[in-house]
């Protein structure tokens, strides 16, 4: 899983929406709780960093997720009698903060070390790099989070790691290919990475910063599935090299590919998708070209059409603002086709009355033919 | 004051509030019987009437109810001379709207309050066509409240509550003989009921009595000694 969608889970699970407490609480006035730290994250691009061993040391950034909870009684008073229940609104900050707060530790010293942060890699292997705080929620659990130390040595074929997906639907004659190289440096040249579509004769060398990320766009493809290969070469040795491959499947929708609103045009491929996101709020459901979000509060089940369209990098976007009542519900889908019969993506949903706190849900969805 | 002592209360006011010449004995048998013979009566009666509730501390009646329907309330009674046993039972309904605090909705609520009255009445002299009358005795009041909002899926938000209480009640009259069998009345009264249990607010313990002022006719079908 990439690190930046398991914060997406991270953020769905902080927000959790607004809960309601039936309790005996009779105090009117509203409370906000301290901002404590609920959760951390080491913040690279994917679970797993490449390193190469005897390399300099690395230092790691780490993220914080404060929470800070408002509780309100909401209550309705008769001449004789009161009912009340408690409302808690989860309110999620990020921020960095100090390599020095957190407990720094290596699942195996002998391939690398870690210290405040700073990875040293030795020799290869891989170690669990594990980073721990101490919540101040008072219930003294710990907030950790891991990266994988891929320690490679610098005389081998440089490593490569790909991101997702490994194959994709795309509507534009490019395509950008991103993941992770072994950053080597010998004889005064660096790890020599090429991108390769052989069916579109293209090629060219492509950048990575100093931990080896790249992400490269192709241009000039032509239509249908074209593979494109990732080679890494050793500097000093050619014939070191590691190459890696994804595909990508170029379609027009003129070739009767997709149906379904392209940028406010009518387009191709049925987006026949079945989905079924099923939470206390809300449910998700892809039928028939449109994403229908029944939206469940309180008890209302209230059916809501998205409107969007698939870019031309594959992505499909979908927004929709809804008035039910006194509510206004917000969402926004983003998502991409690993093939035809598969989507996924990721969803941020909203409603909001006045006076009343916002529900709100993140996470991500997935929808298959 | 329990049930029993007002009762012998009552006894002794009617004891000291029936005139001389009632007490004295007469000439004649049969006026003797006339003036003493039980005479029933039976009546209906509208008013207007808020319950006190004491405490302010937290909502009032008059702030959450603003639509007040009429008391109704009917009796009867046995004269005795000067005295009489007298029941009543009156009830009352109201709504309005509860009061909604931190979310932005609409709250009703309605009450609904019976009261059975059981006591003593004094009357004055029958000299003319008015005669006044104290009422005094033990009262019972039953109080159903329901609070909710106009958002049905807040269950939360939404309670029924029933108490109830015995209390005494004071209550003065006067009756207008407009035909013989038929008389008008006006009365205001006092009760107090204290009662236990204002859930959740800050007062822990309600008055569910108040001033009542009513007007209404009686009859007396049975204008004859029994």
């Amino acid at each position: 899983m990439k690190k930046t969608q398991s914060r997406i889970v991270l953020i769905a699970a902080s927000f959790a929406a607004a809960t309601f407490l039936a309790c005996d609480q009779t105090n009117p006035e509203d409370e906000t709780s301290a901002n404590y730290l609920s959760a951390i994250e080491i913040v690279a691009p994917r679970d797993t960093m490449i390193f190469t061993a005897g390399a300099p040391t690395t230092e790691l950034t780490l993220f914080g997720s404060f929470v800070s909870i408002t509780t309100s009684v909401v209550s309705n008073t008769g001449a004789l009698q009161r009912a009340e229940f408690v409302v808690e609104n989860y309110d999620t900050s990020f921020t960095t903060i100090r390599n020095e707060d957190a407990a720094w530790s290596s699942s195996n010293a002998s391939v690398a070390t870690v210290v405040a942060g700073r990875v040293t890699p030795f020799s290869p292997g891989e170690a669990i790099i594990l980073a721990r705080a101490k919540t101040d929620d008072g219930a003294g659990k710990n907030a950790s989070d891991s990266i994988v130390a891929l320690v490679e040595s610098p005389n081998s074929a440089p490593t490569v790691i790909l991101d997702d997906p490994p194959s994709r639907i795309i509507f534009e004659n490019r395509a950008i290919i991103s993941g992770a190289a072994q950053v080597i440096h010998a004889g005064g040249a660096n790890t020599r990475l090429r991108i390769e579509a052989p069916d579109d004769g293209y090629v060219a060398l492509a950048n990575y910063d100093g931990d080896g990320n790249f992400a490269h766009t192709l241009v000039g493809l032509a239509e249908g599935v074209r593979k494109i290969r990732v080679v890494a070469e050793h500097p000093s040795n050619p014939d070191l090299k590691t190459t890696k491959s994804v595909e990508v499947d170029y379609r027009t929708y003129e070739n009767g590919a997709l149906e379904g609103e392209y940028r406010g045009e009518a387009a191709g491929l049925p987006l026949s998708f079945s989905v079924r996101f099923d939470s206390r709020f809300p449910i998700f459901m892809v039928e028939e070209g449109d994403i229908d979000v029944a939206f469940q509060v309180l008890g209302v089940l209230e059916t809501i059409p998205f409107e969007g369209y698939v870019d031309d990098d594959g992505t499909l976007r979908m927004s929709s603002t809804y008035q039910y009542g006194d509510f206004t519900v917000t969402g926004e889908f983003d998502g991409y086709f690993p093939d035809e019969t598969t989507c996924l993506g990721d969803f941020v949903f909203k409603s909001s009355r006045t006076g009343w706190p916002t529900l709100r849900v993140e996470g991500s969805w997935n929808a298959a033919r | 004051m329990t049930i029993r002592k007002l009762a012998a209360i009552a006894l002794t006011a009617v004891s000291i509030a029936t005139p001389l010449s009632a007490q004295e004995p007469v000439a004649t048998s049969s006026s003797t019987t006339e003036a003493t013979a039980p005479k029933p009566f039976v009546g209906v009666r509208f008013g207007f009437f808020t319950p006190q509730l004491a405490s302010m501390d937290d909502a009032s009646f008059d702030e959450v109810y603003h639509s007040q329907d009429p008391s109704i309330s009917v009796f009867g009674g046995v004269e005795l001379g000067p005295a009489a046993l007298v029941a009543k039972y009156r009830f009352f309904n109201a709504s309005g709207s509860s009061i909604i605090e931190n979310i932005e909705i609409d709250g009703d609520a309605e009450w609904s309050q019976s009261f059975l009255f059981l006591g003593a009445r004094v009357l004055s002299a029958a000299t003319g066509v008015a005669r006044f009358y104290f009422d005094f005795g033990a009262t019972r009041s039953a109080v159903e409240e329901t609070i909710s909002t106009n958002n049905p899926f807040l269950a939360e938000l939404r309670s029924t509550k029933s108490v109830s209480a015995w209390g005494y009640c004071g209550a003065v009259g006067v009756t207008l003989r407009v035909r013989p069998f038929v008389s008008m009345s006006a009365e205001a009264e006092y009760s107090n009921i204290d009662a236990d249990g204002s859930e959740g607010l800050t007062r822990s313990e309600v008055n569910l009595g108040g001033a009542h002022f009513s007007f209404g006719l009686s009859i007396q079908p049975f204008n004859i000694p029994l």
